[in-house]
């Protein structure tokens, strides 16, 4: 489900169906860097719509957590943590971080949920069928790994 | 002047009676010129059928197929690609929609080692039929929507999907 107000109504009516959240990380920069990070943005947007679309029933989206670049990684982490508690406290098992950051990776010891991380594809270059294609292909590599999430009793 | 003062409240009465009355035909009539309306817009949503795929690649085996139109929201017109469940029953050509009756994510054919031969729901373990038909004792409590289709020229068409039930 998506942070829209349509969709809220049936979240709160079907809560218990929904103990997972999605959660965006997006570095902002406007620098030199600056065209990837657009890029990588993009990417990442359109893989949370496609992942949205795919478990709907099961998981909510929220809007991105949007930082710059350079900002501290402990920081952030903090910030992140923050979020998790917010989840807790709502009885949400299981955060889903998606990112093409690779500075995350260095991270995901310490960001509670699960992280996937993707490397950018250029698909801004791609036709349409070939995008779908890609997205495509995309899902059918993280299913297993959102299924393994969910096997776990308590995931955050 | 006593009766000039009744005829005119008589006469006020049967205009507030005829106004009142009026106000509810128009709330009976509105609604009716609504549904009137709706099945004639429908009929031209169902003409735009969309051409799919080839029938000879079709098997009986469920398998995935992209299809391709363009949404008009009014302020701005979107290219939307929809995944369709499509086999071959016999002759006669089935197209169900992916998405799970329960609260919506997204089903595929066999994903599920314990029951290849049917639909699969990641999000709360729904099953289906090859069919549609929800499996009882799984969360969705109805079928796979059905689209629409007609066979032309060797080519499927699908129109939209609607309830099985
Ligand atoms: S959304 Fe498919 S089983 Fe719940």
């Amino acid at each position: 489900m998506r942070w829209q107000t349509a969709d809220i109504d049936t979240y709160q009516q079907s809560q218990s169906y929904v103990d997972t959240v999605l959660v965006p990380l997006l570095s902002v920069s406007l620098g030199e860097e600056m065209k990837n990070h657009v890029a990588m943005g993009e990417y990442i947007s359109l893989i949370a719509m496609e992942m949205e679309k795919q478990f709907r029933g099961r998981l909510l989206q929220l809007p991105p957590l949007v930082y710059p670049q350079n900002e501290p990684r402990e920081q952030l982490l903090r910030h992140a943590g923050a979020w998790v508690d917010e989840l807790k406290a709502n009885g949400k098992n299981h955060v889903i971080w998606i990112t093409s950051d690779p500075a995350w990776k260095n991270d995901e010891n310490d960001l509670p949920g699960l992280l996937l991380w993707f490397p950018h594809l250029p698909i801004e270059h791609m036709d349409k069928k070939l995008q779908q294609k890609t997205m495509n292909d995309q899902m059918k590599e993280i299913l297993p790994q959102v299924m393994k999430e969910w096997q776990k009793e308590n995931g955050i | 002047m006593e009766k000039n003062h009744n005829v005119s409240r008589r006469q006020f009465l049967t205009y507030a009676l005829l106004g009142t009355g009026g106000f509810m035909a128009a709330g009976l009539i509105m609604p009716m010129v609504r549904f009137g309306v709706d099945p004639i817009l429908q009929a031209d949503a169902e003409d735009d059928m969309i051409d799919v795929v080839g029938v000879d690649e079709l098997t009986d085996v469920p398998q995935a197929f992209d299809m391709e139109y363009e949404q008009d929201h009014g302020w701005h017109v979107e290219q939307v690609t929809e995944t369709v469940w499509m086999f071959l029953e016999g002759d006669e050509v089935v197209a169900l929609s992916p998405t799970c009756t329960h609260l919506g994510c997204t089903v595929s054919w066999g994903t599920d080692a314990d029951n290849p031969e049917q639909f699969f729901c990641p999000c709360h373990f729904g099953r289906f039929e090859r069919d549609g038909t929800n499996v009882p004792g799984t969360p969705p409590t109805e079928p796979l929507h059905r689209y629409d289709h007609e066979v032309r020229d060797g080519r499927v068409l699908l129109g939209s999907p609607s309830p099985q039930l």
